[in-house]
């Protein structure tokens, strides 16, 4: 419904502009056509990359006179052998292999040990080690799927609120993609040419507070609705040595943020040292078997296929409308609209989170970054910033009802009991997300203090 | 129609199983590219050499790894379409929406395969070599890639052709198990597996 309001609206401005003569130069009712052929394949269940690839190459064929088809080989190589894009699949390996390495639950554990005391208790350890995965995975599905399978059969038979568990295990792991190393900024990066280690450097303040905001919900939370003193006092000894389990989650972190942030590795090499490590905790733990390392492989190899086809089809569409001028023209229109550029990026926020309720992060990101990118440019915002702006916002389309793919998967995993527990839990983790953003559009200097 | 559609059926999970194969050889592809640049930047730190192509050749895995596992990812239903609508038509209408989005996907394809022999193409007329110290020949990571792309164009053909037979005859719900789109429930169900497999195995 948001959606389809925010369409009518950019439609109505579009015709106020042809007709107001403020048109640009090129035909702009073959472009609306366009747009409702794309906005109507979308709706039909169409792939992703399909419709990019083929609207882009048909566009090209209505208003281009160049051979631009010559190029599409070229920019399709050019993109499956980009070296920036290869941390990706490293990253998803790397992911895959934590998940089987048994690692996550000794992490869990450890941090429970020193959390329980606190008001909400065993909420907290959701939040952190979600948190601390997240420091070695780029994935938010594969954050929460993990940390949720080890954190939920603790929860049975406690007296914790079930929605709130739901919504710190589906907000932690939200955190997936924004705690570096995250797969979207990899993905921003390539998409608009800027550095991924800058951008791993900007999320690191709006990710500690969004972080301590959901540690501030659970507080509220555990204030409010206390529990009853378990008087259960574990001696110092068994503590310190269930604490090492945090040592394996730990060397992983400074392996691949210690080398990034140090100034010794691109991310790519990052990512590399990354699997390195994993499969040394796997092979520790005795969990590196040839079953193991194939799962890994596969899914790793599917899942960066995925993204590889989206990426070759986003910029072929990128190429073409690039070479027609139509980025350009749409970011001067839009930023030289008579409003002040604030109101624009605030529109740019609101249509990122109603996009968000119906459609899935990445896909967001490729399908609209390309233009949105360049109005934000001519507004005269920073790159790095607004990476981790819409990174933000598309951890928000993750846990916003009634599409945020992290909450299925903690639906999936629990079975039983409905999906609205989840929705409601997850409500006051939004508000800490949200608080965040308004943060980041006053102060923008959160973000780029380290760069 | 029954020996059409058995033909199809078995040409579709022949070039499945192949492309499972594949799929494997990427993703080892990958392990292997961590391994190289890991070796790579310890003996540049350590003993100040390299193989001057680290960027070229981890370029060239990754460019194998993603076209050779394009047609596995499509048989197993993970190239991304947006099923919010799709899920809530009534079956008859669904598997039209399948067929257009299959139909849509083979135009994209065969752009590609034909942008990829047009490479090939140019790279053999000038016999062309990259700019790394090794001087590597174009034609193999090239050759590679426009491979995996040839598959997935073979996979999509048969499914395609798959999903038309059985439309033919009749058994829409049998389209739905091919092509319906993979949702968060099978990426929870793989991870809860992956999660159980290793209990079992540390078992053992």
């Amino acid at each position: 419904m948001i959606i389809l309001a925010v369409f009518v609206l950019f439609l109505g401005l579009f015709a106020w502009l042809s007709l107001s003569g403020n048109a640009p130069d090129i035909a702009i009712w073959p472009i609306i056509g366009l747009s409702l052929l794309f906005a109507g394949c979308f709706a039909a269940g169409v792939y992703i990359a399909a419709i990019l690839g083929v609207l882009g190459v048909v566009t090209g064929f209505v208003f281009s006179d160049r051979p631009f088809y010559n190029f599409i080989g070229s920019v399709a190589w050019t993109t499956s052998s980009n070296y920036v894009l290869i941390a990706l699949p490293l990253f998803l390996l790397m992911g895959e292999l934590l998940l089987r390495s048994g690692v996550s639950a000794k992490l869990y554990k450890a941090l429970n040990l020193w959390l329980n005391r606190l008001p909400g208790g065993l909420l907290h350890t959701n939040i952190a080690s979600c948190a601390m995965f997240s420091a070695m995975s780029g994935s938010s599905i594969a954050t929460a799927a993990t940390m949720g399978s080890v954190a939920l059969p603790q929860f049975e038979g406690t007296a914790y609120d079930k929605r709130v568990v739901l919504g710190s295990l589906a907000a932690g792991g939200a955190l997936g993609s924004l705690i570096p190393p995250g797969t979207i900024l990899i993905i921003y990066a390539l998409l608009t040419n800027t550095s991924v280690g800058g951008l791993y450097a900007a999320a690191l303040v709006p990710a500690a507070l969004v972080t301590l905001f959901c540690f501030g919900v659970i507080f509220l939370h555990g204030l409010r609705n206390p529990l009853p003193e378990s008087g259960l006092r574990i001696p110092l000894s068994a503590k310190l040595k269930g604490t090492l389990g945090i040592v394996p989650t730990l060397i992983l972190i400074a392996l691949v943020l210690g080398t990034i942030y140090g100034g010794l590795a691109t991310p790519t090499e990052a990512a590399a040292f990354g699997v390195a490590g994993a499969a040394f905790f796997a092979l520790i733990e005795g969990k590196l078997t040839l079953r193991a390392l194939n799962e890994s492989a596969l899914a790793a190899a599917r899942n960066t296929a995925m993204v590889g086809l989206i990426l070759i089809g986003a910029f072929v569409l990128n190429y073409i409308l690039t070479s027609l001028r139509v980025p350009q023209t749409v970011a001067e229109m839009i930023a030289t609209l008579p409003v002040p550029g604030w109101v624009i990026m605030a529109a740019i926020v609101l249509v990122y989170l109603a996009m968000g309720t119906i459609m899935e992060g990445f896909s967001m990101v490729v399908t609209t970054i390309p233009v949105i990118f360049l109005v934000v440019m001519h507004l005269g915002y920073d790159p790095i910033w607004f990476g981790v702006m819409v990174t933000l916002l598309v951890e928000i389309a993750l846990i916003t009802p009634p599409d945020g793919t992290v909450m299925y998967v903690l639906q999936g995993l629990r079975k039983s009991g409905p999906i609205t527990d989840i929705f409601e839990g997850v409500i006051p983790f939004v508000g800490a997300y949200l608080a965040v953003i308004v943060l980041l559009l006053f102060f923008p200097g959160l973000a780029l203090m380290f760069l | 129609m029954e020996t059409a559609l058995t033909l199809g059926s078995g040409l579709r999970r022949g070039i499945e199983a192949v492309a499972k194969v594949m799929a494997l050889a990427a993703g080892w592809a990958y392990f292997a590219t961590a391994i190289f640049i890991t070796i790579d930047v310890l003996a540049r730190k350590f003993l100040g050499v390299s193989s001057g192509a680290t960027t070229e050749i981890s370029g060239y895995l990754l460019a194998f790894g993603i076209s050779w596992s394009l047609a596995h990812a499509l048989a197993e239903r993970a190239h991304i379409r947006i099923d919010l609508l799709v899920e809530k038509l009534p079956i008859a209408a669904r598997v039209w929406a399948h067929l257009v989005a299959l139909l849509a996907l083979l135009a994209l394809i065969a752009i590609l395969v034909w942008s990829a022999t047009n490479v090939i193409e140019e790279t053999l007329l000038f016999q062309a070599r990259d700019l790394s110290a090794l001087r590597i020949p174009m034609i193999l990571p090239q050759g590679l890639w426009a491979f995996g792309m040839f598959m997935l164009a073979l996979f999509a053909f048969a499914l395609t052709l798959e999903v038309v037979l059985l439309l033919a005859a009749g058994r829409p719900m049998d389209i739905e198990a091919l092509m319906h789109p993979r949702n968060a429930e099978d990426e929870t169900e793989e991870t809860i597996r992956a999660l159980h497999d290793v209990e079992e195995d540390a078992q053992k």
